[in-house]
């Protein structure tokens, strides 16, 4: 009986890797989405270009102005002579931002009123502005408060001082951050995607009617068409996690076999849906364009790659029938955090209801497909 | 030449036609991530759940609690006098950072010393924990400002107590109300183009190799350069109606103001149809198997275009040599010039690099597909 199985999972090895290039889409192009994740996925702004025009021309103001060119967050490219420049440079897109330094200014400062400054934007992107505009601010406030101490220490005040101490990821990597994300995407795409369209090739190809017309029975042929993609899904976690180690020195701080164990429960779903996705798809584009419709929300709405808190509360609550979002969150516990069942069970319970409800439906339908 | 192009372009129509569900899939997905881009994911990060521990319970400490409760940006969720169970808080990730206002802080503050805060802070999202620690030390910084300030007044200055003094007055130009989505739509419909493009097209040729009606293809008298023109058509025809669709969407649903000439966004958008459906075909002359094709376009396609285009992610504060890579991605050029005419109202004039750099792109890869066909024919 089991002998069947092994047959079939052995012709879907033979036919996935016929052509010896798929080796690199499915083994190295995880390392690679890893390294791009790492590096290239950052929302902070280094080299922020900077116009500055000072009206004002004193000491203080050639003092907030160094404060800007020694801060590593901007790059004062331009002293400007005439407000006209400055639509020039953002026309041009040379600057970001330009600081506008009124006249006045050190004498403001001096009688204690206050002294204004205004900063202007190229608002195209809206996340950028809103960064940068936050770094602005917070070099201004930092700087206000050095002209504040300087008075301070000579007539003895205290202040609040913050000691932040950052746990899970001291040094705020976004590698870290991202290991477990890129996990949950590949895991996605060979389980949902590729099985998806390995079982509409059969039909597509014809073959599916000699496989039907053999002694072999459904669940065999399920089982047979599917364990070689969670085999290799499941590689390619092992390889995720080695090269997240061994590239981007990312923490493993939990039981791997419990990753492990949540891993498969989630494939569960996502094979469930994949075959279902075959039994109405008649060719493999169709079971591609499919699998994509459903993967690309369940990827944006899993808080993979952007808070969920941050979204609308309505929004809020259809992600808590994503399975991606229980299984992004329970990897991301169990790497960063050294979580176990005690805390993520939520999670792990939530995927189990998924994906037995999901494997039931999905090989009912299937049997009748088949007949 | 041309009768044979439009008949190969024909049998395509008909194909996809044939598939209506495919065809209905690649009108709505663009309109789904709109939507969803547009309504449901911000980068902008607000609502950070905050914890206090509240050893203190002083009239200062209070004050302190009150102004983290009056950010917009953070959400104080629990509040306490003990620090016991206090990390199993942000083990289950209920609150991102943790303030504990030790029993010295008013005393210390009252006698002119410095007092300690300690901040825990859930590092694992990195991005927003530096977002959160920049909120908190401004918090800090205006408490301790106000503190001194008051201080100074008691001692007979003249300061106004209750604001720092350098104020700044930000002004933001293109996009006065930095609404996210109209910087989302334009650099969406990259993405989308990209994708979409490039799978249809790498699926369809590697579909005829794997069914093996491509050699009844290359028995034809058909060039190369037939094939593909006839092979791209109905596909670069679909694209445009793509692009139609999420631009009337962008600026009727969302607003998103479109300032430059509607005739050149449609122009460079042809272009950039052309790279994306030149690299499908590029991985179908590559592989002969439909799986195959599927994970190169996704590999080529979809994760550049999404990482490497400045979509969301700004490419000047990428490593040197990622940024160097990203000269590569035409997405890249497609996203400064459709932000360029839909925000600013750019025309040719500014954006020329660009237009430039997709047609080099799109007549190299036409060239690349040109030339492996012919191997793979003969």
């Amino acid at each position: 009986m089991f002998r069947t199985v092994r047959h079939i999972i052995r012709k879907e090895f033979i036919q996935t890797f016929r052509d010896r290039r798929m080796f690199f889409p499915l083994f190295v192009a995880p390392v690679v989405q890893l390294i791009l994740f790492g590096y290239a996925v950052t929302t902070d702004i280094k080299h922020i270009s900077l116009a500055v025009m000072d009206y004002d021309r004193t000491h203080e103001s050639r003092n907030l102005v160094s404060s800007f060119s020694q801060s590593e967050s901007f790059d004062l490219d331009f002293y400007l002579k005439s407000p006209k420049e400055i639509d020039v440079l953002l026309e041009k897109e040379k600057i970001k931002a330009a600081i506008v330094i009124p006249r006045k200014f050190e004498r403001n400062l001096k009688i204690g009123a206050q002294a204004s400054l205004q900063v202007i934007l190229d608002g195209t992107d809206a996340n950028s502005a809103t960064i940068i505009m936050s770094y602005i601010s917070q070099l201004i406030a930092k700087h206000s408060e050095n002209i504040l101490t300087e008075i301070r220490d000579r007539r003895g005040v205290g202040i609040v001082v913050s000691k932040p101490r950052i746990w899970y990821n001291p040094n705020l990597k976004s590698s870290v951050y991202m290991v477990p994300g890129v996990i949950c995407l590949i895991l996605l795409i060979t389980t949902l995607l590729l099985t998806s369209m390995a079982m509409t090739k059969e039909r597509e190809m014809g073959t599916l009617e000699q496989l039907i017309v053999s002694p072999i029975k459904p669940w065999e042929l399920i089982i047979g068409k599917t364990t070689p993609f969670v085999f290799i899904g499941l590689c390619d976690v092992v390889l995720i996690i080695s090269a997240g180690k061994l590239i981007f020195d990312v923490p493993i701080r939990g039981s791997l076999l419990f990753l492990f164990g949540v891993a498969l429960i989630f494939v569960l779903t996502t094979l469930s849906l994949g075959l279902f996705i075959s039994t109405i798809s008649r060719t493999q584009q169709q079971a591609m364009m499919t699998a994509f419709f459903f993967a690309m929300p369940a990827m944006l709405l899993s808080g993979i790659f952007s808070p969920i808190e941050n979204m609308p509360r309505i929004i809020q609550q259809i992600t808590f029938l994503n399975p991606l979002r229980y299984f992004s969150t329970a990897v991301r516990g169990i790497l960063l955090k050294g979580n176990d069942i005690s805390v993520l069970w939520p999670q792990v319970l939530a995927l189990l209801i998924y994906g037995i409800t999901a494997s039931i439906f999905s090989s009912l339908r299937f049997r009748k497909y088949l007949e | 030449m041309r009768n044979r192009i439009l008949p190969l372009a024909r049998k395509e129509t008909l194909h996809i036609l044939r598939d209506p569900r495919s065809l209905y899939l690649a009108i709505v997905l663009p309109i789904v991530l709109l939507i969803l881009f547009g309504y449901a994911i911000t980068f902008d990060v607000k609502h950070i759940p905050v914890g206090i521990v509240d050893q203190d319970s002083s009239f200062l400490s209070r004050d302190f609690i009150s102004r983290v409760k009056g950010s917009e940006y953070l959400d104080l969720i629990y509040l306490s006098n003990s620090s016991a169970g206090l990390e199993s808080l942000l083990d289950k990730g209920k609150v991102k950072i943790l303030l504990v206002i030790p029993h010295r802080f008013s005393r210390d503050l009252s006698k002119g010393k410095d007092t300690p805060l300690q901040l825990l802070i859930d590092g694992s999202d990195n991005n927003t924990a530096q977002i959160a620690l920049g909120y908190i030390s401004r918090i800090v910084q205006i408490f301790s400002a106000n503190i001194i300030l008051e201080e100074l007044n008691k001692q007979g200055a003249i300061l106004n107590a209750d604001i720092p003094p350098i104020d700044v007055k930000p002004r933001v130009w293109y996009n006065p109300d930095l609404r996210s989505t109209n910087f989302i739509v334009p650099g969406l419909i990259a993405v989308v183009m990209m994708i979409l493009a490039a799978m249809s097209t790498s699926l369809t040729i590697a579909r005829e190799w794997e069914i093996g009606t491509m050699e009844q293809l290359i028995a034809t008298p058909a060039k190369p350069h037939e094939i593909i023109i006839g092979k791209l058509m109905p596909y670069f025809f679909l694209g445009i109606i793509q692009i139609s669709l999420v631009v009337f969407v962008g600026t009727l649903v969302f607003n998103v103001p479109l300032k430059g000439n509607i005739f050149f966004l449609f122009c460079v958008s042809g272009v950039f149809l052309i790279c994306g459906l030149g690299i499908g075909l590029f991985i179908s002359t590559m592989t002969r198997s439909q799986q195959l094709a599927f994970m190169f376009s996704i590999l080529l396609t979809l994760l550049p275009s999404f990482l490497l285009s400045g979509f969301i992610f700004p490419i000047s504060s990428m490593p040197r040599i990622i940024q160097f890579v990203t000269h590569l991605v035409p997405a890249k050029y497609f996203l400064i010039a459709l932000r360029g005419i839909f925000l600013k109202g750019t025309g040719l004039g500014t954006l020329w690099p660009e237009v430039v750099s997709l047609f080099a792109f799109a007549s190299l890869i036409l060239l690349a597909c040109a030339k492996r066909l012919r191997l793979s024919l003969e």
